[in-house]
């Protein structure tokens, strides 16, 4: 009975994906016919094609999820990445650890959305709306076309009695938050970039169409922007490199399109006060959408080799022509209405709102395409030269560190500039106070070592003497950090002084308490203060970046049992070691004591662990490795013999076999100080990690980083995810003019 | 197996009638129209009317908060104001020329019953 269910899901699901790939493509080419012959029963065959689409979708998602849970390992893919030992939340997740099941969970999201986008459209946007289903439609169907062509989640081979699993690296719970988050981030963008296409084809051209996307690409932009976040953290505490961002090509495809989308939700605000920009935010939009695609491409083709990258593929050729097409398509249509989007008004001062977020856009532009060509170099190099050149993290922190500085200067100076035209009296007395503080902070932190920065200054100067341009920049790196504080510390003073002007321009007009004054401002405006929210947050995250790049001290110590380390203010000390097989792998836990250096009390136990995750398909290592998990669960004094055994098994048979048997990770022990006892040390992490144990004698090498400041980076996301979300809320003012737009709109098509 | 087929199909071919059954529905010929240079033009007005009435809101913050001269805030709004003030006139002229034009495409249609007649369109 349970085969023949497990044989009808597999068939279920297979045809499924086929059924979802035939709807889409409907979807496009209904959507597009009912926008070119105006024929309301196209527009809404198309529109149930993309509910039907998501259907199956969804069915076909389901159908896998169930091989995972059943171990139906006559799955390719449920062979591959599950095994019997898996536990379940990892079965789950499971489904987006590789190839087919990513594309499958990218499909299922944008079928989501699009299935949201006509529910929410059924009355209005009449006129944009088969454009867009056709643009999402399309999408959709490139996405499935991969599926049912390239890379189909249901192909069978023979009945295995376990699976291969996912990779170690992946069994950590962030494994089931940030690619979701980050994919909702990238798919996000996919409705947008549909309505600017289905405005350009119609000629639509006014406000309505990123009026009715706004929030979509607020929350697209949120969850890239989070699960850039999340991702940094993942890698900062599985991948035991004390880092948390190496400009890897799979965190550049994540950055650019945020950095494109940043730029956007920026310059829109142009278009809707004065009428400009709105070719530039049309290509904002369409740079946006293909950066997302590309992203995706980077990640699962493999194409660049990442630390982040559990795919290789050849998908690669399907993507590089649909972006092609979708990117000059886009642009061609672009280029044809250009006479439709002319600005209705010019900039009016050099000294205005507009001129800065005009200056930021070009920065945030600039920074998205300097990623782009440093990342996509080694592709370029080999293309033009024969030989592949990698681009590392120094130059992309060349060239990308003083742009972001003027750009986190630049999130201080907008707010505190009226839009349209300001006085160089008003500027000098609202920017008095932050520059003055700005400035103090800057004073403070060069006085702290006035030899080092006058002798960095010589070295600036002397390669600038010798027209060495890349020397000099290196050199100048030395004022980063206390830059990055002072302009911190400017931005959020102009931050709090538009809190301050606002709530006390409400508490003289309504009459009202400073507290009642200052939410009923921020409940008003929640784009506004939203966005001074995530200002905050930029500077937040800047310091932990600041902080945690100049000041971080990293060595390596070999230790034995009982020994003492003693590392900045800190002692550790390696009390035992403790061997464990588990579910999946053996380890080895190093049990060590973190103290205080300066009054000896315990801070926190440690326990960082080194894992093997044994090929289980080998008999031998099998039977032994089982063998140990019935010892340890009867508690026999056996048992860490049994471990011990293990190691040297592996060890043995790596050589009779030549080649690798187990898979090594590696668990880090962080310890965060958060006592405000220690203001020295706020936010700071003592970050372990084992590089070395031997089983046999208990000797083990560590590899010890003490991070100032890094928690400030993972508190700035939360308050950018808080401003966000601010952002995102329901605004009564920005309902309104959505529905007056709206309701003229639908008054011209009824 | 043949379970797993006979509900596959099932669904394949439901889904295909409903996602086809808005082709084959009397009113499958309505076509959605183009709006009139009219429509269009109150579209327009409206959008401008909306971006002028909030940049003279952005304009009295910005002064409020004294990030504007007073003499430029009067410059600015008393040119926004005359702009602002001819764009409502437009509406209103093409407000006029739009009931017009609907009362000449949906004419009046006296009630059988004699009661107050509405427009076609109501």
């Amino acid at each position: 009975m349970e085969s023949s269910i497990q044989d009808a899901t597999i068939l279920l699901g297979h045809w499924s994906v086929f059924g979802a790939f035939v709807l889409a493509g409907w979807a496009a080419i209904a959507g597009a016919l009912g926008g070119a012959a105006r024929s309301f029963a196209m527009t809404k065959s198309a529109e149930r094609a993309v509910l039907a689409a998501t259907g199956f979708t969804l069915l076909a998602a389901a159908c896998l999820v169930r091989g995972f849970l059943s171990d139906d390992f006559r799955l390719d893919y449920v062979y591959l990445y599950s095994s019997t030992s898996q536990a379940l939340p990892y079965k789950i997740a499971a489904l987006w650890g590789g190839q087919a099941g990513s594309l499958l969970l990218w499909v299922a999201l944008l079928a989501v959305m699009a299935s949201i986008m006509v529910l929410t459209n059924r009355r209005h946007n009449r006129a944009l709306m088969p454009w867009a289903v056709a643009v999402v439609a399309t999408t959709m169907a490139f996405f499935l076309l991969l599926l049912n062509v390239v890379e189909p989640p249901f192909r069978m081979g023979p009945m295995r009695p376990d699976g291969v699993g996912l990779n170690p690296q992946l069994k950590n719970y962030w494994m089931m938050i940030h690619p979701p988050t980050l994919y909702v981030g990238y798919v996000g963008f996919t409705i947008p970039f549909a309505f600017g296409i289905a405005a350009l084809i119609t000629r639509r051209t006014g406000d309505l169409w990123f009026r009715t996307t706004r929030r979509w690409t607020l929350c697209a932009w949120t969850f890239l922007g989070t699960g850039i976040l999340l991702g940094s953290y993942w890698a900062y505490i599985e991948l035991g490199w004390g880092g948390y961002w190496a400009w890897d090509p799979v965190e550049n495809a994540s950055l650019m399109p945020w950095l494109t989308g940043t730029a956007f939700l920026h310059s829109v605000m142009i278009q809707e006060r004065k009428g400009m920009l709105k070719v530039w935010n049309a290509l904002l939009v369409i740079l946006t959408f293909c950066l997302s695609i590309f992203g995706t491409f980077l990640t699962r083709s493999g194409i660049i080799s990442s630390v982040h990258s559990f795919a290789t593929s050849n998908i690669g050729p399907f993507f590089v022509t649909f972006l092609f097409l979708a990117f000059f398509g886009s642009l061609v249509l672009l280029i044809l209405r250009l006479g439709d989007l002319r600005s209705e008004a010019r900039l009016e001062s050099i000294l205005s709102r507009e001129a800065s977020f005009l200056f930021n856009n070009m920065i945030f532009v600039g920074i998205a395409g300097t990623v782009l060509l440093l990342t996509t170099f080694p592709i370029l190099s080999e293309l033009f030269t024969g030989r592949k050149v990698t681009m590392g993290p120094p130059i992309f922190n060349m060239v990308n560190v003083p742009w972001a500085l003027v750009l986190l200067l630049l999130a201080g100076v907008g707010p505190l500039v009226a839009w349209r035209k300001a006085s160089t009296v008003n500027l000098k007395r609202n920017f008095a106070g932050p520059v003055l503080i700005g400035t103090w902070v800057l004073l403070l932190l060069l006085f702290r070592d006035v030899r080092g920065y006058l002798s960095a200054v010589g070295k600036t100067f002397a390669a600038m003497g010798q027209l060495d341009l890349a020397l000099a920049l290196e050199r100048v790196q030395a004022f980063y950090p206390p830059l990055t504080f002072a302009i911190g510390a400017f931005v959020t003073a102009t931050v709090v002084s538009e809190f301050w002007r606002g709530t006390r321009i409400r508490m003289r007009h309504h009459d009202e308490s400073g507290a009642i004054a200052l939410g009923r401002l921020v409940s008003r405006n929640k784009r506004r203060y939203g966005g001074y929210i995530v200002h905050l947050a930029m500077v937040t995250i800047f310091f932990g970046i600041a902080g945690s790049s100049a000041y971080r001290h990293e060595s390596v110590h070999s230790l034995v049992p009982g020994e003492i380390l003693e590392v900045g203010p800190y002692w550790m000390r390696y009390d035992q070691l403790r061997l464990v097989a588990e579910e999946d792998h053996i380890g080895a836990i190093v049990e060590a004591s973190l103290f205080d250096a300066k009054d000896g009390t315990v801070l926190a136990k440690l326990a960082p662990e080194q894992r093997l995750h044994p090929n289980l398909q080998f008999e031998e290592l099998r039977s032994a490795f089982v063998e140990a998990r019935r010892l340890g669960q009867e508690g026999s004094p056996e048992y860490q013999r049994s471990v011990v055994g293990l190691f040297g098994l592996i060890r043995s048979l790596e050589s009779r076999a030549q080649r690798e048997v187990k898979t090594p990770s590696t668990e880090v022990a962080i310890h965060a100080s958060w006592s405000l006892m220690h203001p020295a040390r706020l936010a700071e992490d003592f970050y372990v990690i084992p590089v070395g144990i031997d089983p046999d004698t208990g000797q083990a090498s560590f590899r010890v980083f003490i991070n100032p400041m890094v928690n400030l980076i993972w508190f700035g996301g939360l308050l950018f995810v808080a401003g966000s979300i601010l952002g995102v809320l329901p605004d009564a003012r920005e309902r309104n003019r959505l529905a007056g737009a709206l309701a003229l709109e639908d008054r011209a098509i009824a | 197996m043949v379970a797993g087929v006979i509900v596959a199909l099932l669904i394949l071919s439901g889904a295909t009638l409903w996602v086809a059954w808005p082709l084959f529905r009397p009113e499958s010929a309505r076509e959605m129209e183009e709006p009139s240079p009219l429509m269009a033009c109150a579209r327009e007005l409206e959008s401008r009317r909306e971006m002028l009435l909030s940049t003279l809101r952005d304009l009295d913050e910005d002064r409020e908060a004294n990030k504007l001269d007073p003499q430029d805030h009067a410059e600015i709004r008393g040119r926004l104001a005359v702009e602002a003030a001819d764009v409502l006139r437009r509406i209103d002229e093409n407000r006029a020329a739009l009931d017009s034009e609907e009362r000449r495409r949906f004419p009046v249609i006296p009630h059988p019953a004699g009661r107050p007649a509405e427009s076609a369109d109501d």
